[in-house]
Parts: C-alpha cells; structure tokens; sequence
C-alpha cells in the first residue's frame, strides 16, 4: 500500500526518500535523492555520492552504499553530535536497515550526510567552506552538499511541524539508473537507453549528465 | 617543526626499543591485567570489557581520542583496540576512524609495521593491514583537498615510515608494502 500510486497517499503517513543510483558505480557513483511527503508528492531532490572508500563490493564494509530498504525513525532521526569534519555542520539522517542489499551485508551505521567541505581555521576558530568543495566518497554512507542537507532538514522538519500525521518513512536505495559505455560528450536518447559519461568524462561532462537525470526524473 | 620532532622521536623509538615491542595478543594473564590496572580511561576500560557500542556519536569520538594519546605503558591494549575497531566500524563511523589512525601510527610507526612485518606472518592480518592503508589513504587525500588539519601530509608522514624503518630490513619491507596500497586508496579516493 505504500505510496501506492493508485491512492496516491502513504496510508501510514510517512515522508519517504527515493535515492536513484547507477547500477554500475565504478563507472557514475552519483545519484539522485528524491524526497516525498505522505502524499507522494516530491518535495526536494537533491545530488548524493554513493561511491565507498573500499571499492564495489558493497557486501565489504567501507564499500559502495549497499541498495535496500531502511527505516528512518519516527522521530529524532537526525543526529548533529561527532565529527564535524566528517558529517559537515548539519545534522545527518539515521537509516536503520530494514531490507535487500543492506541486510544481506551486514553492514550498518549507513547515514545521509554533508562533510569534508570546510576546514577549521585554527587562527580564527571558525569552520570555513573550502574552495570548490566537491562530494567526497564515504565509508558506505550517501554524501551530500551541506547546503542540500540543511534544506532537506529543513523541508523535512516543516512537512512534519505543519503537517501532524507526517513522521519519517524509509530511505529506498535503488540501482536503476543504467547507461551504455560510450558517451558522445552531451547526454542523449537512444530508444530507451540513455547513455551516460564514461569513467574518465570531466567535472563538467559528469555535472551535465546529473543535471539531465534530474530533468528526467521530474518528468 | 612538529613533523621534525615526531620524526626524530620516531626514529629514536625504532633505534630503543626495536626488539622488546610486545603486543597485546602476546602478553600474559598477569601483564594484561598490569596494563589494565594502569589504564586511566573509562571509555578504554568499557571498550575492552564489551559495553560499549561504537557508534558515530561523541562518545565514540572521546574513545578514539583516548586511544591515539597512550602512553607507552598503556600501547599494548590501546593498539589492539584501535585494531578492533578498525575491523568494527563501517558507513559514518569509518570517516571518523582515519584520523585516529592517521596519528597513531605516526606516532608509533615502527610499533605498528611490526605488528604486520613478514616475521609475524603478514598473511594472517592482510585485512587489517589493508584497513589501516585505507584509513590512512583517505586521511591524506582530505589533506591534499584541503579539509584535514591533520599535521601530516603524503611527504612528511611517508619520511616518518622512512626514517624509522631504516634500520630493519623486514620493517623496511612492511612499509613498502603498506604504502604501496597507501597510494593504491590515495587513487582510489579520486
């Protein structure tokens, strides 16, 4: 019945993230986090990295966010204490593993977070955004501007403080974006395969593909 | 000048003390419990007794902290439990845990590739080994984009290895190893 799209509305009433990833990271890490409220309707979206620090094999722990299911509490599902550094200055959200890829590993702890986009300036005592700060790849975890979480906080914490029956729901890690290996420098149609930047397109090349996903995945 | 000294204290604690270094999983009943009775931290205590629960949270964190600023007396235990959380922690515990790691073995370089040296047969810790190279590799790439202000970077902390391996072939043949597979995560980070 969840988000049952006859209904159109989650019965248990529920926001919900939708994280649409690669099916083959070692060649695009990156995704998309698409937020819906109880009503299914979209509410944000926003870039995330999906690559781990130890590689493809998402049954290894350090490895590539593995895909499931995953509750989000109810309530107090963000945490704001520990590293700084490592989670930036918002608060991150608390995904305990309920089903799929997730339960088979064994893994745990998989948050959404910012992180590794500041520095401490030890002269001035303040946290300062480095220059051009990037996604950095995770323990497991999905990684997010800092920007893009303090308004997906922000966007989470309104629906639930207008809306009463609006609680956390779950975070769905999906692999279902495909690609093909050539990439002809600007994203395109083929019949229904859509072909996606190689492993060694730029920034820039990368950026473009997100950027059209994203229009995609509006539709 | 901070790096300069750790380097000469490193080397000095190669040249001293290469030869009586004793691990945890070597120790009698009676020198664990020595080690335990000396243990001021709290935190360490609990960790080692199993009532503790690693998390990404400030408890952890405070628990990392205790564990990098050992003395010697107390290395043996903090050393084996470094290596167990390194073995533990996965999703947003792991970033936190390359730090800790990151200024332990600089301070302790040669304790720690001795732990790994050929003589105590490699093969057995492969995984371990490979962590610490991870942890360590990603440390230094958060340094080189500029989000570390951790006090070692590539060149200082692969001279610290350097200087405090010199004097021991299998040592020197650890650290080749280990920092092959340092730069194999240092890439991989990219």
């Amino acid at each position: 019945m969840r988000n049952n799209p006859i209904l159109r509305i989650d019965p248990t009433g529920r926001w919900d993230v939708t994280v649409h990833l690669y099916n083959d990271r070692k060649v695009h890490g990156y995704g998309v986090a698409i937020v819906t409220d109880r009503k299914s309707d979209e509410v944000y979206r926003f870039n995330v990295r999906a690559e781990g620090t130890a590689g493809r094999n998402r049954m290894k722990d350090y490895a590539d966010t593995p895909l499931g299911i995953y509750d989000i509490p109810n309530k107090n599902m963000w945490k704001t204490d520990g590293s700084r550094r490592s989670y930036g200055p918002n608060a991150r959200l608390i995904m305990n593993e309920e089903s799929g890829e997730i339960i088979k590993s064994g893994r745990d702890l998989i948050r959404i977070h910012g992180g590794q986009q500041e520095i401490y300036n030890e002269i001035t005592k303040t946290w300062e955004t480095v220059d051009k700060p990037t996604l950095v790849k995770t323990g497991g975890c999905l990684r997010a501007l800092d920007a893009d979480m303090a308004k997906f906080k922000s966007i989470t914490d309104n629906l639930m403080s207008n809306d009463s029956e609006e609680f956390g729901g779950k975070v769905t890690i999906k692999g279902n974006l495909k690609q093909k290996t050539t990439w002809k420098g600007v994203p395109y149609k083929e019949n229904t395969t859509y072909h996606a930047p190689g492993e060694n397109a730029s920034d820039e090349e990368k950026q473009n593909w997100n950027s059209w996903v994203n229009s995609i995945l509006k539709q | 000048m901070k790096v300069f000294l750790t380097i000469i204290i490193s080397m000095f604690f190669s040249i001293a003390n290469y030869g009586q270094i004793k691990f945890w999983e070597n120790l009698s009943c009676e020198e664990k419990t020595n080690i335990l009775n000396v243990c001021e931290s709290e935190l360490i205590k609990t960790f080692y007794e199993g009532h503790f629960v690693l998390s990404d949270d400030e408890k952890t964190v405070g628990l990392l902290n205790d564990l990098i600023t050992v003395n010697d007396s107390t290395l043996p235990l903090s050393f084996y439990l470094l290596n167990k959380i390194c073995t533990q922690s996965d999703g947003a515990l792991a970033e936190t845990v390359s730090s800790s790691c990151i200024q332990f073995v600089a301070m302790r370089p040669i304790y720690f590739l001795s732990y790994f040296s050929n003589n105590r047969e490699i093969s057995k810790q492969k995984q371990l080994f490979e962590t610490y190279a991870m942890f360590i590799g990603s440390e230094l790439y958060y340094k080189r984009i500029g989000t570390s202000n951790i006090k070692y970077d590539y060149k200082n902390l692969k001279e610290i290895f350097n200087s405090a391996s010199e004097s021991n072939n299998d040592i020197k043949e650890t650290f080749n190893e280990f920092w092959k597979l340092v730069d194999k995560y240092i890439k991989n980070m990219e």
